[in-house]
């Protein structure tokens, strides 16, 4: 039981210093007796440390000097030779010396590189400075080695394992019970809590009117008034962001509280406190790319609904202009700069005009606010020493849009560029052909499979019906994509078949003198949970039955509501299809099932009523 | 058992009795301020309260202490919006015995209303 007492101190910084280490020094004109007479003094020490004037030349470990004994008549031969004829000798390649203040981990890497003949002897140790040299036995290494392996492996699976949540139990004077899971410890960078006021220990954590909080809710726990499961809602700490400190990064705590009863007595509380960073962190992020990718499916969206000529000949002219903004913006021919800034708000402002009249509001909007800096620029221009940069911004965000509005034409097929001097195209056939495209484009943006079917002949929508049929269907394929569908690992989940599948269908019927168009998608169905709660909380109307609640949704302002939480605001549309089959003198259902689908149904007359 | 629904929205105060088990509750009374909940509870003495935070006259703090006053073992329950958690544990201390928070959904006030119910049970 040599000294393993070291080994329970040992932290995965430890160094060299901290090991068991020898002192036994002898002159290289020493004899080998001296060295057998060291080694019999004590059976723990490793060797001899051989120096001359000059310094350390290496050592002889008692190994090696058993070796050398052991050789024939070695005893006689060796114990009268000088120790420097015994190192030359033992000695291959230089002897090597360490710091103490190496790591224990880079030591092991040193040692093992030495001579295959030299893997086992006693490592060579000085100490910073003072020219001293001592020896640790390799074993001793080793064991140091695995010995912090073993500490770094078991704070990894900590770390991984626990770090995310954890028990502690707190009394009526909310003082912290000595059994608590020691991940707690970590979440909170806090040890030796058993004993202390919850309360305080919170309000160091995470601000001090957070101790005021904790205080009052345990009260409230322990109030045997107070019926356990009607206070969940004013939990104050159910979500706590706790800022950088004390060089902790910052995090997101959830603490959760159970009663621990006694009869009907309660004795304790438990409370569960979980590290919610990571999910928070993940969920902003998610919500960053479906931010992101909404951006995108507005962009496809306008560009859907533009004519196809007209939109092909903007963006030529859009791309072509935008190269001479950036020609004039680099243009360093001396040419005064208020005319340049001139000269790019009359593109800007032309550029905007045309985009509103056919229906782009991405562009008009992102070249609205790049004219406003235009103007601000002209006008705080007194003399010419002002540059352009603060116009950098604005081109750049305009250079993202025409590439990305040009890889979506591209992407959108129906849309492929057509000379204008074509004859005009006929509309119909693309109303179903369009959505296709647009469903494939949000399939792939939202990460949602989804296929599209069509059952219908072109010959049975009346022409007047197009438009409204077109800008319908785009709605509520976008409905769909948004809000119905899941994505592919929930509907894995689910038990559901990928892809998911939409479906169209167009039915005339003579005789009811109707024409009839479903939607259907096999998603997750309309949330009437949600829409209810979203009703409620509207108007008031706290009863409504299945029916009235999906019929809420073509509510306007409704649907924005729906999506606030789940869809960061985008609004569905819902209302305007409804205007718009209103004022063909049809009407819109919907029908859901949780879980199964959503369909919509659009009846319209045969032929569109005379008024508008 | 009786209960006294405190709320100075008409349409709360409907959503609230709509979703009263007709079973346990055999009469409901309505008051639109903390005033008039005084008075109404002082002369029916009902046993379950739901008790708004935010009431004209007199407000839901001061009404629960005036109802515990006269009678302690009332099972009041405050269905209210959690502007501050600090007043809802005052309400709590004052001996309101849950927490709803508004806006609610049907089957939550339902539940609610069973769990006070139950709770009244057991004061005697």
């Amino acid at each position: 039981m040599s000294g393993e007492a070291y080994l329970q101190s040992l932290t995965p910084q430890s160094t060299l210093a901290e090991l068991p280490a020898w002192d036994a020094r002898l002159p290289i004109t020493a004899r080998g007796s001296e060295v057998d007479d060291a080694l019999r003094g004590s059976d723990k020490l490793p060797g001899v440390v051989v120096f001359d004037t000059r310094g350390v030349l290496g050592a002889i470990s008692r190994a090696q000097f058993q070796q050398l004994l052991s050789r024939p008549f070695g005893r006689e031969v060796f114990r009268p030779r000088e120790v420097g004829f015994l190192l030359g000798e033992l000695l291959r390649g230089e002897a090597m010396v360490l710091d103490a203040s190496m790591p224990v981990q880079e030591a092991v890497r040193r040692s093992l590189q030495r001579d295959e003949s030299m893997l086992y002897e006693p490592v060579l140790v000085t100490t910073n400075g003072s020219g001293e040299v001592r020896l640790v036995d390799f074993t001793d290494l080793l064991r140091a080695d695995s010995r912090i392996s073993a500490m770094r492996n078991q704070q990894m699976e900590e770390i991984l394992a626990t770090v995310q949540e954890g028990f502690l139990l707190v009394d009526r004077d909310h003082r912290i019970a000595s059994e608590y899971s020691r991940s707690v410890e970590t979440i909170l960078g806090r040890s030796a809590i058993a004993g202390r006021s919850l309360p305080e220990l919170l309000g160091e954590v995470l601000g001090g009117e957070h101790a005021g909080l904790a205080h009052g809710y345990l009260e409230t726990l322990f109030n045997p008034n107070v019926i356990e499961r009607l206070i969940g809602d004013i939990n104050p700490l159910k979500s706590v962001h706790v800022s950088r400190r004390e060089g902790r990064p910052k995090q997101h705590l959830g603490f959760a509280f159970k009663r621990s009863t006694e009869g009907k007595a309660i004795r304790r509380v438990l409370v569960r406190l979980e590290d919610q960073t990571r999910e928070v962190e993940l969920a902003s992020e998610l919500e960053e790319q479906e931010r992101l990718a909404g951006r995108r499916v507005e962009l496809a969206m306008e560009m859907m609904q533009v004519d196809p000529n007209e939109l092909t000949d903007y963006l030529t002219r859009f791309l072509a202009e935008q190269t001479r903004i950036g020609r004039l913006r680099s243009r360093g021919d001396g040419a005064p700069v208020r005319n340049t800034i001139d000269a790019i708000f009359r593109i800007l402002h032309s550029l905007k005009g045309e985009a509103g009249v056919i229906g782009l509001r991405s562009f008009a909007q992102t070249l609205h606010r790049s004219e406003d800096v235009a103007t601000a620029l002209r006008d705080g221009l007194d003399g010419e020493a002002r540059g352009l940069e603060p116009l950098d911004p604005w081109i750049e965000s305009l250079r993202i849009l025409g590439a990305e509005a040009k890889d979506l034409i591209v992407r959108l097929s129906t849309l492929v560029p057509r000379k204008t001097n074509d004859p005009p195209p006929v509309r119909t056939p693309d109303v179903v052909s369009s959505i296709e495209s647009l469903i494939a484009e949000l399939s792939s943006r939202l990460g949602k499979p989804a296929r599209f079917v069509a059952r219908w002949k072109p010959a049975d929508l009346p022409d007047a019906y197009s438009a409204v049929v077109r800008e319908a269907l785009i709605q509520l394929a976008r409905n769909s994509m948004v809000h119905g569908v899941e994505t592919e690992l929930e509907r894995r989940r689910a038990g559901k078949p990928v892809p998911a599948i939409l479906q169209f269908a167009l039915r005339r019927h003579e005789e009811e003198e109707q024409i009839e168009l479903l939607f259907q998608d096999d998603g997750r169905g309309l949330d009437l949970g949600r829409i209810r709660d979203r009703a409620e909380a509207l108007s008031g109307t706290a009863e409504l039955d299945d029916e009235q609640a999906a019929q809420m949704i073509f509510q306007p302002g409704f649907s924005t509501a729906v999506t606030t939480t789940g869809d960061a605001g985008r609004g569905v549309g819902l209302d305007l299809v409804r205007d718009r089959v209103e004022a063909l003198g049809g009407v819109i259902f919907v029908h859901s099932e949780p879980g199964t689908y959503c369909t919509f149904q659009i009846v319209l007359p045969l032929e569109p009523e005379a008024h508008s | 058992m009786r209960l006294l629904i405190v709320d100075d929205s008409l349409v709360v105060r409907d959503a609230i009795q709509r979703s009263v088990n007709d079973g346990t509750i055999a009469e409901v009374f309505r008051a639109e301020d903390g005033e008039e909940a005084v008075s109404i509870f002082n002369r029916e003495r009902p046993e379950l309260v739901t008790m708004d935070l935010t009431l004209p006259r007199l407000d839901g703090l001061g009404a629960i202490r005036k109802i515990r006053e006269l009678a302690p073992k009332t099972s009041i329950l405050v269905i209210s919006a959690l502007n501050s958690h600090r007043t809802a544990m005052e309400a709590i201390a004052l001996g309101a015995c849950g927490f709803l928070t508004k806006p609610f959904t049907q089957r939550e006030i339902s539940e609610a209303l069973d769990q006070l119910a139950q709770h009244a049970a057991t004061q005697d």
